[in-house]
């Protein structure tokens, strides 16, 4: 069977370690992490990465989400 | 970036972060997950607007937001229509906003800007910076999902009346 186009983009790799951390990802790879969402914006303008993603990694053990709307 | 024409884009699905404490590769948390700009009057023209991963929830009845991204591009809640909802199990006070919210292509070479009423909730926990429910999201787009393909295409909101032929006489 030929490989699907579409793969899923597993990132537990890249974000290992930063469990509890809001962090920007640029290429599947974290360029910043911080304690808050609004510390990753303002060091991502201080430093002028454009096209970076802000999400947030659980902490250990804190229970997968459902439900959420 | 150029804007896309006859918009037919085709995600894959994203692993949960929430994966990485307890990884274990035959249980992956996998989720529709996409990238979202949000605009707003704080941002000057040069300013890169902050870009979250968003999850697309079909069964939010609204699109919700962290606050944080009301603060990152000046939207003004202050006399903002305001709301009680409930969200993961308590109940979460959510003031409105219209804003611009722009769709990043996969390949991120393109982009679609639409407006949207969103909702930006006081206390948040999701590790996406929004969610984007049937009000502002899939208003706006037609969504299909595939946990077989593992991923999900966004198209034109009316293409969903042409694949059915709901207005057949068109």
């Amino acid at each position: 069977m030929p490989e699907r186009v579409v793969q899923p983009v597993l990132l537990h790799e890249a974000v290992r370690g930063f469990e509890g951390k809001w962090v920007a990802l640029k290429d599947r790879r974290v360029v910043e992490a911080r304690d808050t969402a609004d510390a990753v914006y303002l060091a991502l303008r201080e430093q002028g990465i454009r096209g970076a993603t802000i999400m947030r990694i659980p902490a250990i053990g804190e229970p997968e989400l459902v439900g959420l709307g | 970036m150029a804007e896309v024409a006859g918009l037919r884009l085709v995600y894959p699905y994203v692993e949960d972060p929430h994966s990485s404490g307890v990884y274990d590769p035959d249980n992956i948390v996998l989720r529709p997950v996409l990238e979202i700009e949000m605009l707003g009057p704080g941002l000057a023209p040069d300013d890169a607007p902050p870009r979250v991963a968003a999850l697309v929830d079909s069964g939010a009845e609204r699109t919700f937001a962290a606050p944080w991204l009301a603060r990152a591009v000046g939207v003004d809640l202050q006399n903002a229509p305001e709301i009680l909802v409930g969200l993961g199990g308590a109940s979460r006070r959510v003031r409105f906003a219209d804003v611009t919210l722009r769709l990043i292509a996969p390949d991120g070479t393109s982009t679609v800007d639409w407006q949207a009423d969103v909702g930006f909730i006081e206390s948040w926990e999701p590790p996406w910076g929004l969610l984007l429910g049937q009000r502002g999201f899939f208003s706006r787009f037609t969504v299909t999902f595939s946990r077989y393909a593992q991923g999900f295409a966004v198209e034109d909101f009316d293409v969903f009346d042409l694949r059915f032929e709901l207005f057949p006489s068109r």
